[in-house]
Formats: structure tokens, sequence, C-alpha cells
């Protein structure tokens, strides 16, 4: 559908993704698999399908009307295997505690695909509540990758006066980032000079990063708030931080934020049947944050 | 903007928190004790025989030597005010001196009725008694009483006898008063400290003064309000206060201490809150309340423990004036200041907010709920006024009545709970209905959808609106069912009006009513400008939601076949004992779409259609009521039309038309929809729907159904676009519990663009769980004492329960259960 967009969850009021109180549309697809992603599910084009199990009440019903067996009990014990899951969702409309309409729920297929209209009928009430002191942030995932269809619902929000923020990597054709510049407030630069895979080379990242921020730079009518995940081992590296301090060197510093890492980072992993890439202590994660900080005189 | 609390204030508020946990149970007058009037004069009229146990009961609260434990002839330390209103509520009832004979007392088992029943739901516009003085009252009746009136062609309405009553109970009123500057002067004697003799002795000139003359000065005018509001509360009319701002405004400017003049609203507002129970051990010790129905003629249905804090008192401030204008001066922000600071849950504080509002107005209100967390309430104007305006035009032609109902609705209030009535110059009165009772008929021939299995089908409600095959048949029946209870509940009002008059007059009350006053018509016989009559629909948003998961799994997906639902829906989704698998699994299946897979009410478009069609099928079936309501019970043509006196008869009512009995009197019909704190019990003995189980609570007002509110406020306020609040009178109310994140003055302002018709918002606390969990054991451990102490410190937290705010710690524990799930914002 060329005027759909793909996304797997909406947060109502977010006071951590942009300027205020933002409505949050994360849509789904990343070309990137940063090793400390907290959100594996947004990678692919399609959520696979999630499974809390804390939620579970091991009634069954889902293994009964699973076409595909996907479902499994033994000795009470819920196992999943994806590899022949065709997202029928039949086991969450048997799963009492699951359901398409809320969130919390012991199984979910969070990948919706909705038209421009539909979307924004649904968003529509809560931005005019934020109007004042808000307004609607594009995540992901990453966001750009849905750019032209992406376009349309950034316009039709901007054209109704709700302030408008995207959060990007960079790491995408430059003209995804050209062709929305007009619709966009603010940016949210999620910096990645690494993602501690070797999935896309270093010197591409640095690439990509340089010419999309050197773009963003010069859009005067919206600003660019950098944003630097501070993960152990990877982005408080010296290496990492100078090639960062060459490219945000004259970049003012209150619109530079350093994000502490998320502790809870293996929690989509687990509710998709992965094992996460990576693993830092408390005192690890405080220790990057404050070495990025200081050399960034923040 | 002050915010911090004087001394005084600080000590009052801090002596009546601590009564507030202690034992009040002695404090209760003993019906005993007071004089039988119906006894000593069984031979004047009732209406007589009211107002003098009126001055009977004003003159034992000043009897300190008889009821020196009920504290009521006392002046607190530091209080600025005189007067103190003796224990009693919405939920435990009141104690008040017998007038009735034994024969009226037997006859009126009949109709639920007696000396009794709880009164109020109306306010007082106190506009006359500080311009005028009661004094003026007392000399006005006097002079129609030396006029010899004859009994006119309303011979039970003795014009003679109510003017008598008015004279009696306005001077038990005056007396109360001039007691007190005795007192005040006595405890200034005494006084060793210079500057609070001085206070004591302003009291007794104060006291002596008003409200018998006119004030002239700030304080004389909330002194005088004062001590008025204790002889209507303590004598069995629990009257609201009205729009204070408009009435206070005038002495305010001329009062050149603002500071005083907050710290004696202050003052006003914890001694209106003096009948505080915080601690739930002592309650049933203090259950004073009987049979008798206040509205309407069933004995009395009330969550008795939910409405233990509730005493029928709120003030009003804000919105506009008759002529369209607005409203809002400097006494609206001094009485939102104070109310602010003092937070208590009793009075209650509404404000009108319309779209030309003040900024700074809004702005004020918005921190006031951030600082309160739920105070003050909002009334939309918007909707508000051409509701109110539009039911009383109803089929009105004259052009010059259409302008004064115009500006009557402008200067709309509502009453002590949130009924919506007209300032000072309405009679006001309702009936309830329970919209899963109206579905359970419509979908099962007119019966409960009860699991007894001999009730056969269930039990017969209503009439049978025959087998559903379609969801326009669905349709059918319901438009069917609702007509039927509607009609119920309008007749019932009109048999209100037929029987109330001869049990409780209200000669009080009729005083300060200026048309009752002229007329020489007590309220209770119509003497009112304006009675009003509503109906309220409750569970409305359960309706939606179970109407909406039928025509989804039913109706369009064709999943289930509807008997297979009802059935489910009947035995709360249980096979029994049979231990029939199949069935099990059917009913497993239906359960889970229709609590997890429905679409539900509050969260976006999908249910607005169904909505919107409930809410038209109610309020065209108000309107027919209205019209036969009319032409049975209050038309005099039909006295002399053998069709109507039959019907009449149909009803068990044998008298003539109410306009032949009451020359000029009308009753206009409004719809509104909430449940009040009925929502816990309006679900019990209701089948299973969607959402919730059998007996679970329904949805709290106009609310989506506690849990099931999964996305974000502003896709409520959206859905209120869609269904035309502006036609339901009665009031919509929305009680919404959200994040302390949520931007205040946006919702408030959405709020009223959107056209939602009231609103009462509060801040969830993360501290409710603890509370429950504390309460909860204490019903279990033996030193119930422990329990309460240590629920001492969230004295503070205030929630809404349908009609009024309560202090979370003494809630039912369903109703904490309730707030706990309500707050939006599950995380995935």
């Amino acid at each position: 559908m060329s005027d759909s967009i793909s996304y797997f969850g909406i947060d109502w009021l977010s006071k951590k993704d942009g300027p205020g109180k933002r409505v949050v549309l994360f849509l789904q697809g990343c070309p990137l698999d940063c090793a400390w992603c907290h959100s594996p599910h947004s990678q692919p084009q399609k959520s696979p399908l999630l499974y809390f199990e804390s939620l579970c009440i091991n009634c069954n019903r889902c293994m009964q009307v699973c076409p595909n067996s996907v479902h499994q009990f033994h000795n009470n014990l819920h196992t999943i295997d994806r590899t022949n899951c065709t997202q029928c969702g039949k086991c969450i409309e048997a799963c009492p505690q699951s359901s398409s309409f809320k969130k919390g729920n012991a199984l979910v297929l969070p990948t919706k695909t909705e038209s421009i209209e539909e979307i924004y009928d649904q968003l529509e009430p809560q931005l005019e509540l934020l109007s004042k002191d808000g307004g609607i942030t594009f995540s992901g995932g990453e966001p750009l990758l849905q750019v032209d269809t992406l376009i349309k619902l950034a316009a039709k929000c901007k054209s109704n006066g709700f302030h408008t923020a995207l959060e990007t990597s960079g790491i995408v054709p430059l003209k995804s980032v050209q062709k929305i510049a007009p619709y966009i407030d603010t940016w949210l630069f999620g910096m990645r000079l690494t993602t501690g895979t070797p999935t896309i080379s270093i010197e591409t990242l640095y690439e990509k990063s340089l010419s999309a921020f050197q773009f963003l730079k010069t859009q005067k009518q919206s600003q660019v708030i950098v944003r630097i995940p501070s993960i152990y081992n990877h982005t408080d590296t010296p290496t990492y931080l100078k090639k960062l301090k060459q490219i945000i060197a004259d970049h003012p510093k209150h619109l530079i934020d350093v994000l502490p890492a998320n502790m809870e980072v293996n929690h989509y992993y687990t509710a998709s049947g992965k094992t996460s890439n990576i693993c830092y202590t408390d005192q690890q994660a405080r220790t990057a944050y404050q070495s990025i900080n200081e050399c960034l005189n923040m | 903007m002050k915010n911090e609390l004087t001394p005084r204030i600080a000590t009052l508020r801090e002596a009546l928190m601590h009564k507030g946990f202690t034992n009040r149970s002695k404090e209760w007058f003993v019906k005993s004790e007071l004089p039988n009037v119906g006894k000593m004069h069984p031979d004047k009229h009732v209406i007589v025989r009211r107002a003098i146990a009126i001055d009977e009961m004003l003159k034992a609260l000043c009897d300190k030597k008889k009821h020196a434990h009920t504290h009521c002839f006392e002046i607190e330390d530091g209080s600025l005010l005189a007067g103190i209103i003796p224990m009693g509520s919405n939920g435990l009832g009141k104690v008040f001196p017998n007038y009735l004979t034994d024969e009226e007392i037997r006859v009126g088992s009949v109709t639920n009725k007696s000396q009794m029943a709880i009164l109020g739901h109306n306010s007082i516009n106190y506009e006359n008694v500080l311009n005028k003085g009661i004094g003026s009252i007392i000399e006005f009746a006097q002079s129609k009483l030396d006029q010899k009136l004859l009994k006119g062609v309303e011979i039970a309405y003795d014009k003679q006898a109510f003017y008598e009553a008015v004279v009696i109970s306005c001077k038990a009123v005056v007396n109360y008063a001039n007691n007190f500057a005795l007192l005040a002067k006595h405890e200034a004697a005494k006084c060793n400290s210079i500057e609070r003799k001085a206070e004591l002795l302003e009291m007794a000139r104060i006291c002596q003064k008003v409200p018998e003359h006119p004030a002239e000065t700030f304080y004389e005018a909330v002194h005088s309000i004062w001590l008025v509001h204790c002889c209507l509360h303590s004598t069995m009319d629990y009257m609201s206060l009205g729009r204070l701002d408009q009435v206070l405004n005038p002495f305010l400017e001329k009062e050149s201490n603002k500071e005083f003049a907050c710290e004696l609203i202050e003052n006003f507002i914890i001694k209106a809150a003096g009948r505080l129970n915080l601690t739930t051990q002592y309650l049933v010790e203090q259950d004073h309340m009987d049979y008798n129905a206040a509205l309407g003629i069933h004995p009395y249905y009330l969550d008795q423990r939910a409405g233990l804090n509730n005493f029928l008192q709120n003030i009003i401030i804000g919105g506009k004036k008759p002529s369209g204008e607005d409203a809002t001066n400097g006494c609206t922000f001094l009485l939102l200041d104070a109310f602010r600071n003092v937070n208590l849950s009793t009075p209650g504080l509404y404000v009108r907010l319309h779209k030309n509002s003040p900024r700074k107005l809004i702005n004020a209100v918005a921190h006031s709920i951030k600082t309160t967390k739920n105070l003050p309430y909002i009334l939309n104007d918007e909707v508000m006024i051409p509701a109110m305006r539009d039911a009383l035009s109803y089929g009105e032609k004259d052009h010059k009545k259409l302008k004064q109902f115009e500006s009557l609705a402008n200067d709309y209030c509502v009453d002590g709970c949130w009924e919506p009535i007209l300032n000072g110059v309405s009679e006001w009165t309702f009936g309830m209905i329970n919209g899963m009772t109206i579905l359970e008929c419509a979908l099962n021939g007119g019966a409960a959808l009860s699991a007894n299995p001999e009730l056969l089908r269930g039990q017969k409600l209503s009439i049978d609106t025959g087998k559903i095959e379609s969801y326009k048949d669905l349709e059918e029946a319901l438009k069917k069912q609702m007509q039927f209870f509607v009609d119920q509940s309008a007749f019932a009002m009109c048999m209100y009006y037929m029987t109330n008059e001869f049990v409780v007059p209200t000669p009080l009350v009729s005083a300060l009513f200026e048309s009752c006053l002229e007329k020489g018509i007590d309220k209770s016989w119509g003497g009112a400008d304006y009675n009003i009559g509503g109906t309220i629909l409750g569970g409305v948003p359960d309706m939606i939601n179970t109407v909406a998961a039928i025509k989804h799994w039913v109706f369009d997906k064709k999943k289930y076949e509807l008997p297979e639902v009802t059935a489910a829906m009947r035995y709360n989704f249980t096979a029994g004992d049979s231990g029939d698998v199949k069935t099990q699994r059917l009913f497993d299946s239906i359960k889970v779409d229709l609590f997890t897979n429905s679409p539900q009410f509050g969260n976006g478009q999908s249910t607005n259609s169904i909505a919107k069609h409930i809410l038209d099928e109610f309020y065209q079936a108000v309107l027919s009521s209205k019209d036969l309501a009319h032409k049975v019970f209050l038309d005099p043509a039909g006295d002399t039309d053998p069709k109507i006196v039959a019907m009449r008869a149909v009803a068990g009512y044998y008298g003539e038309a109410l306009q032949t009995i009451m020359p000029g009197f009308n009753l206009t019909f409004t719809a509104g929809l909430g449940t009040f704190e009925q929502y816990n019990w309006q679900g019990t003995g209701i089948a299973a729907s969607a959402a919730r189980n059998s007996g679970d609570p329904l949805a709290p007002n106009f609310t989506p159904t506690s849990g099931t509110w999964h996305t974000a406020p502003g896709q409520l306020l959206k859905t209120f676009h869609h269904l035309k609040l502006d036609r339901f009178a009665g009031g919509v109310i929305t009680d919404m519990c959200l994040d302390t994140d949520v931007p205040v003055e946006q919702l408030i302002e959405n709020f009223i663009t959107h056209k939602g018709g009231m609103l009462t918002l509060t801040m969830a606390s993360p501290q409710y769980q603890e509370i429950y969990e504390i309460a909860k054991a204490s019903n279990n451990i033996e030193d119930k004492a422990m329990a309460s102490e240590k629920l001492v410190k969230y004295a503070d937290i205030m929630v809404r329960v349908g009609g009024w705010n309560a202090p979370f710690v003494s809630l039912p524990l369903p109703h904490m259960e309730n707030y706990i799930n309500r707050p939006v914002g599950e995380k995935n």
C-alpha cells in the first residue's frame, strides 16, 4: 500500500522523545542492528510474535487454535517455535490475556499497517491535547525507511499546526533526509558511529552520519538535538569519542543529549525469542555515561 | 495567590482531621431526647408541625445542658464563625424530631414516605437573605397572615398554615443566631486574650445582626450564609450553597483586607466539613438511616458507606451572568484559592467555564487541580446552557418566555450532588434507571438474564419485545425497552408530586424561595417557579461496550449465535457442574471475545455510532414520556376525559390533574447520564457483559468502565464531540483519573471545545494500592485502631466517588479497587 505506514507502537504521552510532551509513533523496520538496541522487534519489516511469559496463565488456548503448532506446553512451560508462525493472530484472539486493542498483553503482534488517514485520525485527538507543549515524534526503528509515506503524514501534522520531531540515525540515503526536512521541526539525531555489530562498516557509518548531520545543520527552520547512547565499551571508547567530537564540535551543548543506557535491554529480546548480544552492569553503564559527558564537557 | 494556611486555619484544619479519626458516634443527637411534635400538636397542619419541629431542633442545638455530647453549642478555638451542624450525612442519615402523627406514618408506608426523607438536591440563592435579611421574610409572611387568608381552591394547601410555618421557622433561625451571639459574649467575658476577646465580641455583634438583618460587610455576609446553612442542614434540608462568588462579590469589593477574606472562606470550608468521618471503625454505631426515600417512592437505595461523607453541599463559581456575559469576578478567584489551600473533600467546588472564560481563570483552575489532585470540578457552559434552555423551552413558542428561559439557563448551577438546576428558583427530583437492565430485557424478551432456574427465562421486569434475529431487531427492542423504563421513572416523578407535599413540606426552604413566599405555596406543593424532573441513565458505557461486542461477533462476524452469547452472559461464562466441556469451551471463547477482542467506549471512533444511537433513543424516550405524562397527570383537560381518568387509575392515582391542584405547576423533564456513587451497586445482580463478570461494577458515571480505557484522554474528549451532549439537561458527567503528566490546562480547554458536559479530574496517586492493603488487612485484624493510625498520613488523598469527593481512606474496599484499576497507561 503506497499510502500506508507500518508501525509497531504508539506512546501517547512521552516526555523523553523531543520537546515537551509528545505522542510517539514507532515505525517498523531498521537497517541497523545495534548491539544495544532495546527494540529488536522493530528491525525486520514485520515484528515476530512477542511473548511475555509473566502474563501467560498457561491456559493452552493458543496451542489449541494454532494451525502450525507454534505454541507448545510441556509441564506448564509454554514454548514458542516461531519458524512456522504465519502471524495469523489466532493465538492472540484466543488468549484471555491478550488483545489487539490494548497494551499489556501476553502475546503481541505489534506491527500494524494502516493508511495515513487512519493513523492520523488516531493521533489527532491526543495531539490536540499536547499541541501547546509538545507534538508528534516519528521514531522507530528507522522512520526514514518509509520516508515517502511518512512525508505525507508529517505534512498533514504540520499543516494542522502540530510540532513535528523525527528520530533518525542518519544511516539512510541522504535524499530521504532531504525530502522530509521541510516538514520536521526538530531532529533527534541518534548518532551511530558504531553499532557494535559488523553489519555496516565503521567508515560507512561515519560518512553517512557526517553527511546527514551536515545537511541538517544547514536547515535553519529546524532544530537538531544530537542523542548519544552511552554504551559501555562501545560509545565510550577513545576512538569513538574522538570521531564524535569531530562531527559535533561546534554543536550547541544544550542540543546534545547523552542518554543513559537502558538497563532493561533484554526485555524485547526475551519476548522475541532472541538472545541479547550485550551485557553491562549498572556500574559500567554509569561509568560510560559519566565518561562521555566528561569528554564532551557536558 | 496565597498558598499557605494561616496558623488559625492550620490549627482548625488539624483539629478537624484529628476529630475525623475518632469515634464520633456519641456526638449524634438521640431522637428519643427530642420532642415528638406529631404527638404534641396532632391537629395542626403538617407544615406547621414541621416548622415547630425545626424550631425544636434549633433550640435543642443550643441546649448545652441537655445535649452537651453533641458539641453543637460551642465556638471552636480561633474560629471566626459561630454555628455547628450536628452529625449526619447522605450515607449515615440524620436525627430530627418526629412531626407526623402515627396514622400518617402508617399510611406513608405505602409510598415509603415519612419525615426522615433526606431532602436537599437543591440550592439557595442567598442574595435575598444578604440584601433583605430574614427579618423581612418574617415581616412579609406576618403581613399575609394579618390579611386573614381564606383557604382557597387549593384546599389542602392552606396558605394560612404556610405563612404561619414560615414565620415559626424563620424566627427559629433568628433565635439560633442570637443564641450564638449570647454564647460569643459569654466566651468573650471568660477570655484572657485581648485579641480573641475582640474577635468573640465581633462575632457576638454579627450573630445578633445577621441573618435577621441585611449584611453590610463581607464578614457579615459570610456569617449570615453560614448561619442559615447551619439551620438548613440541622433541620433535614441538605441544601447546597449555590453561586457564592456572584452573591459575595459585591461585599468582597468593599472589603479592604483580602487576606482576612480568604481566611474567612477557609474557615467556612472547614466548618462545613465539620461532620467528616475519616475512620470507618465506628460507622455501624452511626447508622441513623431509615427506609424513607428522598426522591421518588421507593425504599431508600444508597451505598451508605460511599456516602458517609457526602453532605450535599457544593459551591459554584465562574460561568455566565443571566445576561450571558462572563461572570468571573474577584470572589471567583478568592473561593478557588481558599479551596486549594484547605483541600478538603467537602464542600464540593464546581467551576463553570465557557469558551470566553478568562485565560487567567482556566490557568488558576488547572493549578488548583494539580495542587489538590482533584478540585475543582468543571461544568461546561457551552453544553449545559443550551441543554437547560432547550429543556425549559420544550413546547414553548412565546418569544418573551423563551428569552426568559435563556437568562435562567445562563444562571444555572448544580445542587449538592451534580444535577443541574436553576439558581434558587427550581425544585428538582429525579429517577435513576439502569441501562444494563434495559439491555438485558431487550436481549431476553423483557426478562433479566438471571441464572436462577426457578425463574425459567429470568425475572420478568418489562414487556416482551420479542426474539432478536438481526441487529435491527436488537435496536428496535432496545428502543421499546428504553421507553418502558423511562416511562416508569418519569411517571414515578409525577407520583412524587402527588405524595410529597403531605409528608415533607419545607417551610424554611420555601421562605428562601421568592416565588413560594409570594404565592404562599410551599416548594413541596409545587410553589417553586420551575419544577424539574430528571431521568438519569446509568451504565451507558457498559451498554455501548456490550452492544458493540454483540454487533461485532454475532451480527457482523457471525462467530456466535445470539442465544449462545446471552447464555454465556447469564451463566457468567461458566457451564456449571454439568461438566459440559463443549459448552465451557464456547463460553471461554465468548468471554475472551467480549473482554479483550471487542472495541470499547472511550478508545476511539469505533464505538461512536453505537453510543450516539443509545443516547438518541434515550433522549427521545424522555421527550415521549414528557408528552404522555403531561397529558395524563398534568393537563386539567384530562379531569373530564374518561380515558385519561382511567389511565390515572391504572397508575394508581385517582385525583385531579396536577395543574388543577397546583395552578401554574409544570414539570420540566430532563435526561442525564450517570450513576453517582452507585456504580458498584448497580452492577450487583446484573449478568456478565462486555469486559465485566456477573455482579462486577458498572462504569462510574459517563466514564469508560474501570480497566477498559487503553488509549489517551484526547480520544475520549473527541468522542464527546460526536454525541451531542448539549441536549442532556439532567447532566452528563465524566470522572477521569489520569496520570499527573497530562497537560491539565489544555485538557480543560479541549473538554470545552469538544463539548463534554461535566468533568471531574483526579490525578492518580501511587498510594492507592498501599492504602487498600492497609484497609483490607484491617478487616481481618483485631486491632482496628492500629490500622486507622496507619491511615492518618493518607487522609489528604481525595478521589471522586461518582456524585461527590471522598477521602480515599474512608472508601469501601470495592471503591478502592475500582480506583486502582482506573488510571490510563498500561505498559507493553
